[in-house]
């Protein structure tokens, strides 16, 4: 198996999607720097706040980054067919499999370290000192997001490796990634919706919605916001934004407790032994051709 | 050409890619109307744009169907047997674009039944006026024609079937939060302005600060034309947005034309 990680390593280092994928990452995250940065900067200075949502922001980007690498790096191994040559000199399928987990995971956190270090080095750069936020706090947040991607590696790799053609498994991966990032955003919004409002807060909330065109005295008036999730919904949505790789990364930009950073970590690495084990055993069976 | 047209539409309706967009498809509308009644019974009007829902999800399912059908022609060598059969590259580049585009109607089609056969057994008939109903899906044609237009250009262009789907999800997710960010924008400017207006006196002026690219996208881009579609009323704008769909579909074709007949096919 060793040997399979090391050349898929190397394999790695010479891929140009992977290189185009962290590219890719790296510049969005950059785009949203500058533009929020030449905004901000005419009203006022850059807040922190902004800091942090950029930084798990760009690491939300990984989720599409790691969809498309994945499917099209170990859809070649079929599509070559250098998956039965690794196959046919001896090595099992499981070691395949696991050592395929293993590189991607590793591409994914170099891709993680580059984006971090990407917004650190923006952040020393061109905002003030006293808006630079406490390492001491953002490290550990970071960190959490290790497991986060192992989850997202051991996803991918259980869909690029089950499905044979690479550009259904792309379509597959590339698409279930775009629409948990949406879904993601929308519960993780919901969820953070308070049980009571203003009446001006309501209409800041919806303009289009509850804007009646009418003058009203009492926009003081605490009211219930109609977008306060209750019941079986708020379970619901509850336990997906706890599950959901991206929903987890979101948590992660809202000043998350020690204790809720630990939960994210374990799930994650639970949920990442529990998908490789089903990975290994349907991969086992599966008919190569 | 109308032998590869004929061929085509043989293949697409054997295609399980063809079977399973239309059963998404058809599931939308279906969600839809019972997640709505489950919710809030049958108390609400808004039923009435259930024809429409299809169209914000069409911009993912066509890049997908199209890329995966086409692009099959490329990964079986069926591209050479057609050339080396005497057909010209016009011909089966018009043909695959004509029946992406008749596959991209269907896929609506299956929306629209199925929209009704959920909805109407649990709200009645629907009070939008027919004639307003006709001419939202007459323009949600010319959105189909805009995607399907992108994709058999992106398919024909690029050679590799998994990099051709690569891509045009990704355009397709491009224009997605480009529409969607343009649409936001302008309806809260909108907003704003009818606010600003309704305090503002005869002699104040609303003068605001407009990004001029917001407004641009709002009109051109397909998934923001989706959601002024989703408004369930036919939008003032409807002309430009015929105009800019029309445009774009020409363009996409003639210079997919000009590239493929360039084109080394290996």
């Amino acid at each position: 198996m060793l040997k399979l990680t090391k050349a898929g390593l190397c394999r790695l280092k010479f891929n140009k999607i992977y290189h185009i994928c962290n590219f890719a990452v790296i510049f969005f995250i950059l785009l949203n720097l500058y533009s929020d940065w030449t905004s901000y900067s005419k009203i006022t200075n850059f807040p922190v706040s902004t800091f942090s949502r950029h930084l798990f922001d760009g690491i939300n980007r990984i989720v599409i980054s790691a969809a498309t690498f994945i499917s099209l790096y170990l859809g070649a191994d079929y599509k070559n067919g250098t998956l039965r040559n690794k196959l046919a000199i001896g090595h099992n399928r499981v070691s395949v499999y696991v050592s395929n987990f293993i590189v991607c995971f590793i591409a994914l956190v170099l891709t993680l370290i580059l984006s971090t270090a990407t917004v650190f080095a923006f952040g020393k750069l061109f905002m003030p000192p006293e808006f630079f936020p406490v390492v001491s706090e953002i490290i550990p947040r970071v960190l959490v997001c290790i497991p986060i991607m192992a989850a997202i590696a051991g996803i991918n790799v259980l869909l690029a490796m089950l499905i044979n053609s690479a550009s259904i498994s792309a379509a597959a991966a590339i698409l279930a990634s775009f629409i948990m990032i949406c879904f993601s955003m929308v519960i993780h919004t919901d969820l953070l919706q308070p049980e009571y409002v203003t009446k001006a807060e309501l209409e800041e909330l919806t303009p289009t919605t509850y804007y009646t065109g009418e003058e009203t005295d009492d926009i003081d008036e605490i009211v219930e916001n109609p977008y306060y999730i209750t019941g079986t919904k708020r379970k619901i949505y509850s336990f997906l934004d706890k599950i959901m790789p991206s929903s987890q990364i979101l948590t992660m930009s809202d000043k998350p407790t020690n204790k809720d950073m630990g939960n994210i970590a374990l799930l994650d690495m639970a949920s990442v032994i529990v998908i490789c084990a089903a990975g290994c055993m349907i991969f086992r069976r599966k008919d190569l051709k | 050409m109308i032998n590869l047209i004929n061929a085509n539409f043989a293949k697409l309706f054997k295609s399980a890619v063809f079977k399973v967009s239309i059963a998404i498809m058809a599931f939308i509308p279906a969600f839809t109307v019972l997640a709505n009644y489950a919710a809030r019974g049958n108390k609400t009007t808004n039923i009435n744009g259930i024809f429409n829902t299809g169209h914000m999800f069409i911009g993912f399912v066509i890049p997908v169907l199209v890329t995966l059908f086409l692009g099959q022609d490329y990964s079986d060598n069926t591209i050479r047997n057609k050339l080396a059969a005497g057909h010209t590259r016009l011909s089966i580049y018009l043909s695959d674009l004509i029946v992406s585009f008749c596959g991209g109607v269907i896929l609506q089609l299956a929306c629209i039944i199925s929209g009704c056969v959920f909805a109407l057994p649990l709200y009645g008939k629907f009070s939008e006026p027919l004639d307003e109903i006709i001419k939202i899906q007459l323009l949600g044609l010319c959105l189909i024609a805009v995607y399907t237009a992108l994709t058999t250009f992106i398919t024909m262009i690029i050679t590799n079937k998994t990099y051709a789907v690569v891509v045009s999800i990704m355009t397709a997710m491009t224009l997605f939060m480009a529409g969607m960010g343009a649409y936001q924008y302008v309806t809260e400017r909108k907003m704003l302005e009818a606010k600003i207006t309704a305090k503002a006196t005869d002699t104040q002026t609303t003068e605001m600060n407009e990004n001029k690219l917001a407004y641009i996208i709002y009109e051109t881009v397909p998934s923001s034309q989706a959601c002024i579609l989703s408004e369930g009323s036919v939008p003032k704008n409807s002309i430009k947005i015929v105009g800019y769909d029309m445009l774009s579909t020409t363009t996409f074709t003639l210079l997919g034309i000009l590239l493929y007949r360039k084109k080394d096919i290996k």
